[in-house]
């Protein structure tokens, strides 16, 4: 038996789970009608064989009508999603792996526009911001009926055979009648904080009547609303008491925090550049005031932090839910002490903050998360070894170098530059990106176990290429920033990269123009406002910096905010001329009819990238496909065999921003997608 | 003025080195290598002296295996004006000794007319720091080692060193040698742009043999071994238990 604290089984009421390690509630939004169908089963499955001891289904699945999902999620209101939970429960057991569900209603954090179009309900008038509906405050009639969905949907579940549930009650309408700033209810369930907490003991009250002793019951809730007239870590302290008191739960789940803003949530769940577990010690006093059976998830990605949580006696359950994403066999490796082979999670968020815009959650370097009915965890050996020969070594290169050499194949890449990286080099060098290196480190090291040959200062031509011999060659070349734009004076301006890579020196007096909308120009912002310079970002989009979304967007305005940089919406720039010493920018509007001069001192485009495609072009005479990729063959996953050019002697493949600007996740899942069947 | 700065090929700083088997040296086949950090620094100071308007051109040399293009080639991508390889091994594993490269740069600084050369004050994978000094004195020049700042001005420079205990700052006559220590600067990240410049900036190859120089080593290693593992810790119940082990090993 293992000493490894993470190891050491938990025996929670008549569950034992097998090691300390478990999947907090989340929505990957992967439900088809509502129902947890093959996509979702297989997400949870294969977690489950790698050895998690708890996956907790669901991210809020919904009780009920008047709780339309938000991000596709879980429908626990209808009766067929028993058959669907139970398929999904009976695999995950057969792995060893103990299921429960997160069961919620949304109350106001939803929206009246959709399924039904029934109002949005809450126990006070009060809009939440993120959703931005005015609810109906609820009357007794609602209260009851909710109160008997939230029953009736724990009975759905414990007949799909699951061990247990938690409720939700951080943002939802369960803690909406915990907090004194979103309950304007007279008594019995609003005033005093047992009035408040009413409407949540009635309904583990009626759970625990209908569904009996053994089916396990918590609350993940938050013990600390962190806001001025909401409850504070005192109050949260009493509620845990409360919970564990009343005899009605098994186990505690503690947030800190408020989700109602885009800023809360980050704090909630914190994104890369942000701290790592900072309510950690916060869930280790509810633990030492309640002595109570006590789980905690919050940017915990790395095993030593995990480790410490569960040595140090701070939680007894410890979530890497995002950290299962990025690696679902992590609880393997910890086991085989292969934990130097785990994917790192860096905190990219680009899981949470696609879910939040109506999209599936996938990883943004593990494009087989979320895919795993088409796409290998694990990279299957190869039948036969071939010579593959990749140019360009940043995310798509490293990942096609990766799984080819993980298929067994005899890889040889060239870079141009001095490490591998490519522009996830470039946006790493600023602090707060630092994590995403990890994304490169990660493959490099794969890379190094399977003997791959990295020529590094090597700017490959076709020669370089044909001089390896190979039977495959993947252009990884990615492209370089395109500022040509303008009406006049392109010449004028410099890229976000320049500002970046440290090749031009800030201004004084910036204007940004970006309708690439992605991080380049927020950190071209940064960078220039922090030198104490005056920075403009105009776009001709509705809303600034679209690609970055809205969690990953809280670290950059919680900096340009106080460096009072101004976004400028619905302008673009048309010209730039000299005037003076200084530089004459002419904004217009895709609205018509306006224009506006802006005088400064440096402009800067960010418009994306043009693909370096020289090199595929030299090659693609010489190729047998003539680049050309079979899409159904692509999708499918059947072997390439376009063999358009009889004389080729390799075949030729193009990926991730050397076909057109994309972003990283794109870069990988080009590279998996292709690179798995070669 | 011209600066010329010579830059090693060295194991990366990220690897984990391995002896090879016969313990002869130091595996250095299909390790990933780069530019020692020391000549980073050097090759920075010379680019900014530039951009100072102090030089007029940075020249880069390495001498060493033909593989050392790829470290010229990245003094370039960051601003260095063109590149001068010596080839004087064949094989990654023949190291040249400080006394025989020091002769080679005595020779390309006399040919290449440099009124300065900025080297690294030394490479982390032979820790000779040799070459710099002996240089100076093949050239006749003075020396400033353990560069922490640099000031030119009206043909001498103002050199700030660090040594133990402390700063010295010191004032020599050009030409001169200087050795860079690591807080001189933070060498600039190469970015693609400049990669694809510097493709097209000057490399010109020589040999050992075009200075007149025999690159074969006088020294002769005798083992290389790894350092030992560490050994398994033990846990102790308690701080007066911590405190009497640390009595009984003498270090309290």
């Amino acid at each position: 038996m293992s000493n490894d604290p993470l190891l050491q089984p938990f025996q929670l009421k008549h569950l034992m789970l097998r090691n300390r390690i478990m999947i907090t509630s989340h929505e990957p939004a992967y439900p088809e009608d509502g129902m947890p169908k093959d996509r979702y089963r297989a997400y949870h499955v294969e977690r489950a064989k790698a050895g998690v001891a708890l996956t907790m289904t669901a991210g809020s699945a919904s009780v009920s009508r008047d709780s339309p999902p938000v991000f596709n999620n879980i429908l626990a209101w209808k009766d067929e999603v028993v058959g669907w939970m139970k398929k999904l429960t009976d695999e995950c057991h057969d792995h060893g792996t103990a299921v429960m569900i997160q069961l919620t209603h949304l109350g106001r954090r939803t929206r009246w526009d959709k399924a039904d179009w029934l109002p949005v309900v809450s126990p006070s008038h009060e809009r939440e911001a993120a959703h931005r509906s005015f609810p109906k405050k609820m009357e007794d009639w609602d209260i009851q009926r909710i109160i008997g969905d939230y029953v009736d949907a724990a009975e759905r579940m414990k007949a799909a055979g699951l061990d247990g549930l938690e409720l939700q009650a951080y943002g939802h309408l369960m803690d909406q009648f915990w907090s004194p700033l979103t309950n304007d209810l007279d008594g019995p369930y609003g005033g005093d904080l047992d009035n408040r907490l009413r409407f949540t003991f009635d309904i583990l009250r009626g759970i625990r009547e209908r569904c009996g002793e053994d089916f396990l019951l918590g609350v993940r809730y938050t013990g600390d609303e962190d806001l001025p007239g909401g409850f504070d870590a005192k109050d949260g302290i009493a509620i845990s008491q409360k919970l564990k008191d009343s005899g009605l739960v098994d186990f505690l789940n503690v947030v800190r925090g408020h989700i109602d803003t885009d800023a809360g949530l980050t704090d909630v769940i914190p994104v890369q550049g942000m701290r790592n577990a900072p309510h950690l010690e916060f869930a280790g006093q509810i633990k030492k005031a309640t002595d109570f059976p006590t789980f905690h998830a919050a940017k915990i990605p790395d095993v030593p932090t995990a480790r410490h949580a569960i040595a140090a006696g701070l939680i007894d359950m410890v979530g890497m839910t995002r950290a299962h994403m990025a690696d679902p066999h992590l609880v393997r490796k910890i086991i085989e002490k292969r934990e130097d082979d785990i994917r790192p999670c860096v905190g990219a968020n680009y899981c949470l903050d696609r879910i939040y815009q109506g999209g599936l959650a996938f990883c943004l370097h593990n494009a087989a998360t979320g895919r795993e009915e088409t796409m290998p965890q694990i990279i299957p050996a190869a039948d036969a070894r071939k010579r593959i020969t990749i140019v360009g070594a940043g995310p798509a290169g490293m990942e096609a170098a990766r799984v080819a050499a993980e298929r067994g194949h005899a890889v040889t890449v060239f870079e141009a530059a001095d490490q591998p990286g490519g522009q996830i080099r470039l946006t790493a060098l600023q602090e707060r990106r630092r994590e995403m290196i990890s994304i490169i480190a990660w493959r490099q090291a794969m890379c190094e176990k399977h003997g791959v040959t990295f020529n590094f200062n090597t700017f490959a031509d076709d020669a370089d290429v044909l001089a390896t011999n190979p039977d495959e060659v993947i252009i990884a070349t990615g492209g370089l920033p395109h500022t040509e734009v303008l009406s006049a004076g392109d010449d004028l301006v410099c890229s976000a990269w320049d500002i970046l890579s440290g090749d031009v020196k800030p201004g004084q007096n910036v204007l940004i123009f970006d309708d690439a909308g992605d991080h380049a120009a927020l950190q071209a912002a940064d960078a220039i406002a922090s030198t104490g310079a005056k920075v403009e970002i105009v776009t001709p989009d509705r809303a600034f910096s679209p690609e970055v979304m809205a969690m990953n967007l809280v670290p950059y305005m919680r900096s340009l905010q106080k460096l009072d940089t101004t976004f400028t919406v619905t302008w673009r720039l048309l010209s730039v001329v000299r005037d003076g010493n200084q530089l004459r920018a002419t904004l217009g509007s895709d609205y018509g009819g306006v224009t506006r001069d802006r005088l400064v001192d440096q402009v800067v485009v960010n418009h994306g990238t043009r693909p370096l495609d020289e090199l595929y072009f030299d090659l693609k005479p010489r190729s047998s496909n003539l680049g050309e990729v079979d899409y159904e063959a692509l999708t499918s996953g059947r072997l390439q065999d376009v063999r358009a050019n009889p004389e080729g002697t390799f075949r030729l493949f193009r990926i991730g921003d050397a076909v057109a600007a994309r972003n990283t996740h794109a870069a990988i899942y080009d590279a998996l997608r292709l690179v798995k069947d070669l | 003025m011209k600066i010329l700065v010579p830059v090693k090929r060295v194991i990366d700083y990220n690897v984990k080195p391995r002896v090879k088997p016969d313990g002869s040296g130091v595996d250095l086949a299909d390790v990933k290598m780069s530019m020692n950090p020391f000549d980073e620094i050097a090759v920075e100071e010379a680019i900014r002296l530039k951009e100072q308007g102090v030089a007029e051109e940075v020249i880069v040399v390495s001498i060493g295996v033909r593989q050392a293009q790829e470290t010229l080639r990245t003094a370039l991508a960051m601003g260095a004006d063109r590149a001068i390889l010596v080839v004087a091994a064949d094989d990654v594993h023949q190291t040249t000794e400080p006394l025989a490269i020091a002769k080679i740069l005595a020779a390309v600084a006399a040919e290449q007319g440099a009124g300065l050369v900025i080297a690294g004050k030394q490479a982390i994978d032979s820790d000779m720091g040799a070459t710099g000094q002996m240089l100076a004195a093949l050239l006749g020049w003075g020396q400033a080692t353990f560069a922490s700042k640099i000031a030119i001005a009206g043909g001498r420079a103002t050199v700030t060193r660090e040594v133990d205990g402390g700063l010295q700052t010191i004032d020599v006559a050009l030409p001169a040698v200087i050795t860079t220590d690591l807080r001189l600067n933070e060498p600039r990240y190469a970015s693609l742009p400049n990669i694809m410049k510097a493709k097209k900036k000057p490399l010109e190859e020589k040999t050992a043999a075009d200075y007149g120089v025999d690159p074969a080593p006088r020294l002769e290693i005798l083992a290389t071994r790894e350092p030992q593992g560490r050994a398994a810790g033990v846990r102790l119940a308690s701080v007066d238990e911590l405190v009497g082990k640390l009595k009984e090993i003498g270090v309290v």
